[in-house]
């Protein structure tokens, strides 16, 4: 059982921008990549020709979620580069933050430190590129709910959600056949939040997607470190030379953070009234075959953990790596799994110990498992 | 080990919870179905009642029809999503990695022929033939009675070959296009060749039709199930495009395997002739082929000609003739039987063929096996509830719809309300002089209002007892001009196209797999509006054919070519959508109505067969579905360029793009 310390990048980025995205993967020495479908929403003004409707519409288009791992120093040389490849700094091509993360598995080659490349493209002036501190609000609801939490979201002004599919696991599979009654499908809901904004942005999303009640869903709160985010919210005709999305881009390069534009100083008084919440807990994504993770999962909620969130992953390996052999093209099955459990530090330790006894590690599931810290998260208590 | 752990996490909710979460579950399931019904249903009636003023028959019968059509939709859509469809996936995902490409191959021909056979299409096919002679069209009588088997066998081997087709494009990420660029124009070869001789040109129809209907509700999902499991392993290029395909495979390649075999077998086929010509003992041989043997031929003889006649050219008949082909075989002791076996017939041997794969070639195990398990039961309920009310009641109203249709170009009688004049003299007749100089005759008589004279015909009136039978007659609907009887026959077979696509189980689930792969992007309302205008416009093509007798291979060229157009500049993502949309349009809803309606309409124009309608309908969604993407990719344009006005960079085109 090996065990490794790296930085997880998260890029979202328009599916038109996917095959750049990719590329630069291949240039900065990565082995592995991980990917899901979602979209990005945002908001359009539309002719209201009735005294009552609303009078913006949400547009949607598609973008895919990147997932990869990095060793820690090459962190902020990696989010540059992509950021760079892809124009992330415009608005409405995507967002890259970065987050610290443990490694767990039998093969963890999600690199090759020989042939790793940090030096970014010639034309990215590095060092007035600073990283921000954000909060990466991930929220589980029912599957159509995450329309209305990303509509409250851009009309809040603070940037452009990512909108997944996924399905939940825990109580629905402990009702024996009872269990098809429950939709098990569900939406995962992603939004960067600057830190010192986060606090009402989680109060404004429990409240709109009810998540403070009986099985509407889950929230948790990480922090990250983001060098690009989208803030693209809606996508009327521009007027002026440059967007207002680009002014604040710009002004946060200038005053180092985003701290300036926090939009309510009395956010950090809403922390008092917030419903039941869980803090310094850790988030364990058990990433394996698609198909083979339900039996760990189990084991899990066995020890302690009350749900996990499944979603389809696509691994993508680098073209120049194995020429697989038969033995090894089972290993190089594209097709992934990821399980996402949030649980308390007691539970984690069980969680760990139990997920090394499981067979994630081995044929066919041919996991590893990524553990993160989380600095918070909100569900319904019970009561 | 995970079933003592499922067993002691088991949480214990109490009845009436549990009955309430059913309760909940069945409802939105049955909601939906009812939203999808609803719309054919009540267009059938109302078209019926108000704009042909014709009654609905047997209106109880037909509600209750019409209830187990929804009952039967939500169980059989609960079964798909429940097990057809994930067993189709886990195959896909686990097949390719731990098996190899040989037992890949070999399973997917198995798959392609047990769902042809599984699902025969013939019925349909022999309905739409149902007028055939065997003097005109020789070589289509064969194939659709004594030569079924071979017509049935060449469909599964062509269904076998697209499903192996379609997971190899699955795992290599092929374009659809070049595929698309060589198959369709070697079709329409394929056709003019076959069109060159009389024998082989009846079959054209037949051919074309067959690919439309090759792939039912159970198979459409299952192969894009299987597609997208196979795309998600290979995991090359974009998910969308990459799993989809196999149903335009399936719908093209049998069509080519027909059209070969007609090719093929029309030198040994006598030439189209008179009736007298097919039962004269010098063409006894040729004739005993294609009737499919002596007795075949005697009671072909016996339903086709007088008595006196058969007895003449074949001596005493002794046998009870047998029943047009058209007609139904055989009656079975029990329709709910029949349909409970052909239910089982539809499902099993599917399900038994993915189950020997993954448990015993595989060596997987399911995840929820009770699920599963559920969702077969399901499915079975739901196709024999839905075969009965589609029998009962959806068909029944269309078939009355159907009857009804002529009334819209023609005068019409209605026998229900018949009077007899009693004491009738020939002086109370008055003659009237017609345009062309021939004599009408009516009959005055007394009504409420004053004298009212009514038409006369000589071989309703019985001169010994004066009496005189009068059969109102009703005008057409449109008007005295055929030709805007037509035009509303046109508008009515495309609105029911339109209604009947709606219901279509299999478009439903290519719909939901499109929404989930696509992350919502793709809605599944889009598609299947997108698909249902191009339904209903491809059945008011196939009906104009029928009314007007425009040639079907014209018409087919035309079409394909604009979709080859349209395909050449379209997207990977849309251009598999579009081509897969065409595949599921010719379901069990559309199927009978077009049936209902081709017979309808058909046997009034006097026409030999119905064939074109299904191929018709299935081209237009090809049209319409590429369509739908240039406007979508207009208005995404349009987005990105008010945004970035001014910017240096706009994002780049890419083929892989889905929105709407």
């Amino acid at each position: 059982m090996k065990r490794l310390e790296a930085s997880r990048i998260t890029c979202i980025a328009d599916i038109r921008l996917s095959e750049r995205i990719e590329a630069e993967v291949d240039r900065m020495g990565l082995l592995e990549t991980y990917s899901e479908r979602g979209k990005q929403v945002a908001l359009k003004a539309r002719a209201a020709w009735l005294p009552f409707g609303r009078r913006s519409s949400m547009v949607e288009s598609p973008c895919e979620v990147f997932r990869f791992y990095v060793p820690r120093e090459y962190e902020r040389a990696a989010m540059v580069r992509l950021a760079g490849a892809a124009d992330l700094f415009l608005p409405g091509r995507g967002s890259v933050c970065a987050q610290d993360a443990v490694l767990m598995g039998e093969d963890l080659r999600f690199w090759e430190e020989s042939n790793l490349c940090s030096a970014p493209p010639d034309w990215v002036l590095e060092s007035r590129l600073q990283t921000a501190p954000y909060d990466l609000i991930f929220c589980i609801v029912q599957r159509g709910r995450g329309g209305e939490l990303a509509r409250t979201m851009l009309e809040m002004g603070l940037g452009a959600p990512v909108i997944s599919y996924g399905e939940g696991m825990g109580l629905r599979d402990r009702l024996g056949l009872l269990r098809i009654t429950i939709p098990q499908e569900k939406e995962l809901f992603r939004f960067l939040a600057p830190s010192a904004d986060s606090d009402l942005v989680v109060d404004v999303a429990v409240r709109t997607a009810g998540l403070n009640q009986a099985g509407q869903g889950f929230l948790s709160r990480t922090p990250v470190r983001a060098l690009a985010v989208n803030t693209q919210m809606n996508l009327d005709r521009r007027r002026h030379v440059a967007s207002m999305e680009q002014v604040i881009s710009t002004l946060d390069q200038l005053r180092g953070s985003t701290d300036w534009r926090r939009i309510s100083a009395a956010a950090r008084r809403h922390h008092a009234a917030r419903p039941p919440e869980r803090e310094g807990m850790v988030r364990f994504s058990l990433v394996c075959e698609s198909g083979t993770g339900g039996p760990t999962v189990q084991a899990a909620m066995e020890v302690g953990a009350r749900g996990a969130t499944l979603s389809r992953l696509s691994r993508r390996m680098k073209e120049s790596l194995d020429g697989p052999g038969p033995e090894e093209a089972a290993m190089a099955s594209c097709a992934r799994e990821c399980c996402e459990l949030i649980v308390t530090p007691a539970v984690a330790r069980r969680l760990e110990e139990t997920v090394i006894k499981s067979d994630l590690f081995e044929k066919p599931a041919n996991g590893f498992v990524e553990i993160a810290p989380v600095h918070d998260a909100v569900t319904y208590a019970g009561g | 080990m995970a079933d003592s752990m499922q067993k002691g996490l088991t949480v214990h909710i109490p009845f009436r919870r549990k009955c309430s979460l059913i309760w909940m579950y069945a409802k939105e399931r049955l909601a939906r179905q009812v939203r999808a019904v609803a719309f054919i249903t009540a267009y059938l009636a109302v078209f019926q009642l108000v704009v042909l003023r014709a009654p609905i028959e047997d209106f109880a019968h037909i509600a209750l029809g019409i209830l187990a059509v929804v009952c039967g939709l939500a169980f059989f859509m609960e079964g798909l999503f429940l097990a057809i469809m994930p067993l189709g996936e886990r195959c896909g995902l686990r097949l390719p990695a731990r098996a190899g490409l040989g037992v890949l191959v070999v399973f997917s021909v198995i798959l392609g022929i047990t769902a042809t056979f599984a699902e025969p299409a013939i019925g349909f096919l022999k309905a739409q033939g149902s007028a055939t002679l065997p003097w005109r069209t020789p070589l289509l009588y064969w194939l659709l009675n004594a030569g079924a088997s071979w017509l049935v066998g060449m469909v599964a081997v062509g269904v076998g070959l697209a499903v192996v087709a379609g997971v190899f494009r699955a795992m290599k990420a092929w374009s659809l296009k070049p595929f698309l660029f060589i198959a369709i124009p070697l079709l329409l070869g394929l056709s003019w060749w076959a069109s060159r001789d009389l024998r082989s040109a009846s079959i054209i129809g037949l051919a074309w039709d067959s690919g439309g209907v090759t792939t039912g509700p159970v198979t459409v999902p299952l192969v894009i199930a299987l597609g997208l499991g196979v795309s998600r392993i290979a995991g090359r290029g974009d998910e969308t495009s990459g799993g989809l395909g196999v149903v335009t495979f399936a719908s093209a390649l049998p069509v080519i395997m027909v059209l070969l075999l007609g090719v093929l077998l029309a030198p040994h086929f006598p030439m189209p002739g008179t009736m007298e010509e097919f039962f004269s003992p010098e063409r006894q041989a040729f004739s005993e082929q294609v009737a499919g043997g002596e007795d075949e031929l005697r009671a072909l003889a016996a339903r086709e000609m007088t008595p006196e006649q058969v007895a003449q050219r074949f001596g005493p008949v002794q046998e009870a003739p047998l029943s047009r082909p058209h007609q139904r075989v055989q009656v079975p002791h029990s329709v709910m039987r029949a349909l409970l076996i052909n239910a089982f017939k539809a499902i099993l041997p599917l399900a038994f063929v993915l189950l020997f794969v993954l448990l015993v070639v595989v060596r997987d195990r399911l995840p929820h096996a009770d699920e599963v398990a559920l969702g077969l039961v399901f499915s079975i309920i739901g196709m024999l509830l839905f075969s009965y009310g589609m029998d009962r009641g959806l068909s029944s109203l269309g078939n009355q719809s159907g009857r009804a249709l002529p009334r819209a170009w023609e005068v019409t009688e209605r026998p229900d309300k018949e009077v007899l004049y009693q004491n009738i003299q020939e002086p109370l007749l008055i003659r009237a002089a017609r345009p062309d100089g021939s004599v009408a005759e009516y009959l005055p008589m007394a009504a409420q209002s004053g004298p009212r004279f009514v038409p006369f015909h000589r071989d309703r009136y019985d001169v010994t007892k004066g009496e005189y039978r009068y059969v109102p007659e009703v005008q057409p609907v449109a008007g005295d001009e055929a030709f805007w009887g037509y035009v509303l026959v046109l508008v009515f077979v495309f609105v029911m196209g339109v209604g009947a696509t709606m219901a279509e189980p299999s478009l439903n689930a290519l719909g939901v797999t499109l929404e989930e792969v696509t992350t919502g992007t793709y809605k599944r309302s889009f598609l299947i509006c997108t698909v249902a205008v191009g339904v209903g416009s491809g059945m008011a093509l196939g009906f104009g054919r029928i009314l007007f007798a425009w040639p079907l291979v014209p018409m087919l060229t035309g079409t394909y070519l604009t979709a080859l157009v349209l395909t050449w500049i379209s997207t990977e993502d849309i251009t598999t959508i579009a081509w897969d949309s065409a595949g599921v349009t010719t379901g069990p809803i559309t199927v009978p109505l077009v049936i209902a309606a081709g017979l309808g309409i058909g046997q009034r124009a006097g026409v030999a067969e119905a064939f074109g309608v299904v191929s018709m309908a299935s081209v237009m969604p090809i049209i319409s579905v590429l369509l739908s993407g240039f406007i979508i990719s207009a208005r995404r344009s349009r987005l990105d360029r008010d945004y970035s006005a001014g910017q240096a960079e706009a994002l780049p085109p890419k083929n892989q793009e889905v929105q709407s």
